[in-house]
């Protein structure tokens, strides 16, 4: 699903943000991408998403090679990727539905797949009663589960959530991570970039670390590590 | 893909309606600078149409020495008509000359009373399809090899040089600052449009974060813009037409008519107006899209 070789970021002369990560991932796997701020995790889902080139190095999505991809490919890239941030990134102008279903539409996908597949994805995250609710009426767990609604409602194959429960008291936490976990299980690979110690901890998944955009640790079953 | 117009339309008027201060500011740019453009317009092809007619009335004349004969004057006469540049070529014979001095001088007939004899030349007045190749026909008159025969100086080879130069470059150089002016004022509305777009996608920032970042192609985002921006300069236009329209029922159709300026019958048109109208409208449109492209181009880069 994803495979690096080499990569590296440098946003100037002297400021590494990643420097020679390779690893791979294989198709429907849980990972958790963990390391301090400033480590390079947002790098390094960045670089996923092709918002900017690798400075060196190959990163393979799917088996293309990102940084060889013609711009006007991007967004055919990006549709295969769904992506949930810690700030949510939903528009207040809009009900949970429509936040879903402005997804679907942009990428010019019919009225009627719209509605059955945002009926069928919030349905999912628990939140079809308040799929007429603006997001200022729901709290931060809700805010979040309309989030990876919309990030799943097309399907993709492989989810990244940047930092997804940075926001979130530990109790709501909880609830967004077993909901990631069940969209991985439905075959989706994803890739969570956190520092939430306890949840790493508890769920005993593949841990890769990161310091100072450097690889330190690629673990099955891993924790958080660093105890101090 | 299925393109869904609906959406398009919608999000236009949406984000029309939401800056609707800077998209009252742009219209009102487009407008002004397509009304000056327009008059610009007007103006250089009333303009141009009474240079032509200047430019048709120049000729050359050939005045004849009384002393040249029959014979030559004949060779001379055919010798003209058979070159290209040439459109007429018109005999007045010394009869004709006076009898146009006595026309002249109807008023003054002591004038014509005191003259003796006949003193006026016979002569040849040629006109051109260009005038612009009189200084060059002349010229050709002159070198001919037995022009001596037929005038006594060079001087009776006349066109009024300096007039003609003068007006060339006079109609030259206004064509010229017009139309700079003109480009210039496209220009000025072309930021403006620029700007007000730009304020738009400022406004919409977020809404285009997500579209990119879930894979909305980056024409689907522009199209809504490029509407936009062509919404504002179709409005511009028209207002624009407007106002030209009734500056043209109250001012220019009367000047057209002869009703004030009688001396400049200007065959000014009502197809030449209706072309005019076309192409401002044309213009504005294209001018919105332009300036949501120039707009959307650097926010796009991803």
């Amino acid at each position: 699903m994803i495979r690096l070789k080499n990569a590296t970021k440098y946003f100037g002369p002297d400021k590494p943000a990643l420097i020679d990560i390779s690893l791979k991932i294989e198709k429907s796997e849980f990972v958790f991408l963990v390391g301090p701020s400033g480590s390079g995790k947002s790098t390094f889902i960045r670089l996923l998403l092709r918002e900017f080139l690798p400075t060196r190095g190959e990163i393979y999505v799917s088996g293309q090679d990102v940084s060889k991809l013609r711009p006007w490919k991007i967004p055919y890239l990006r549709r295969n990727i769904g992506c949930v941030f810690q700030d949510f990134k939903l528009l207040p102008n809009k009900t949970a539905f429509e936040n879903v279903a402005f997804a679907l539409e942009v990428i010019g996908r019919s009225k009627h797949v719209i509605k059955s597949h945002v009926a069928e994805v919030l349905n999912l995250v628990g939140l079809e009663e308040k799929h007429n609710s603006y997001p200022d009426e729901l709290s931060g767990g809700e805010q979040q589960r309309v989030a990876i609604a919309r990030a799943f409602a097309n399907r993709p194959p492989l989810l990244l959530a940047d930092e997804p429960t940075g926001n979130l008291d530990p109790a709501t936490s909880l609830g967004v991570m077993s909901l990631l976990n069940r969209i991985n299980r439905t075959g989706t690979t994803v890739l969570i970039a956190t520092h939430d110690r306890e949840m790493v901890d508890s769920m005993r998944k593949r841990v890769i670390a990161l310091e100072d955009g450097k690889l330190v640790r690629d673990q099955l079953r891993g924790v958080y590590g660093y105890e101090s | 893909m299925k393109v869904n117009l609906a959406y398009f339309g919608k999000e236009a008027v949406y984000s029309f309606r939401r800056n609707w201060v800077q998209s009252v500011a742009a219209i009102t740019t487009v407008a002004l600078c397509l009304v000056v453009v327009g008059i610009i317009a007007i103006t250089l092809y009333v303009g141009g149409l009474m240079i032509k007619e200047i430019e048709s009335q120049v000729e050359i004349q050939v005045y004849l020495a009384d002393t040249a004969e029959t014979k030559p004057i004949q060779a001379f006469q055919e010798k003209l008509v058979s070159w290209d540049e040439v459109k007429e070529v018109k005999y007045v014979s010394k009869q004709e000359a006076l009898e146009i001095f006595k026309k002249k001088f109807e008023n003054n007939p002591e004038v014509v009373e005191n003259l003796s004899d006949n003193p006026l030349p016979a002569s040849f007045v040629i006109m051109l399809n260009n005038s612009r190749e009189v200084e060059d026909i002349a010229g050709r008159i002159k070198s001919i090899d037995n022009i001596d025969e037929l005038v006594t100086d060079e001087k009776d080879i006349k066109y009024g040089k300096e007039f003609v130069g003068r007006l060339f470059a006079f109609t030259r150089r206004l064509s010229m600052a017009t139309s700079a002016f003109a480009i210039l004022l496209i220009f000025v509305s072309l930021v403006l449009i620029t700007n007000t777009i730009r304020l738009a996608i400022f406004g919409r920032r977020k809404e285009i974060g997500i579209m990119r970042l879930v894979g909305a192609s980056s024409w689907f985002i522009r199209i809504p813009f490029i509407i936009e921006g062509m919404i504002e300069g179709a409005i511009g236009s028209g207002v624009a037409i407007l106002i030209l329209t009734l500056l043209y029922r109250t001012f220019f159709s009367k000047l057209a008519n002869g009703e004030w300026l009688s001396f400049v019958a200007i065959p000014f048109d009502q197809g030449a107006f209706i072309r005019l109208i076309f192409m401002l409208g044309f213009g504005g449109i294209a001018i919105g899209a332009l300036g949501s492209m120039i707009a959307l181009r650097r926010f796009l880069k991803v």
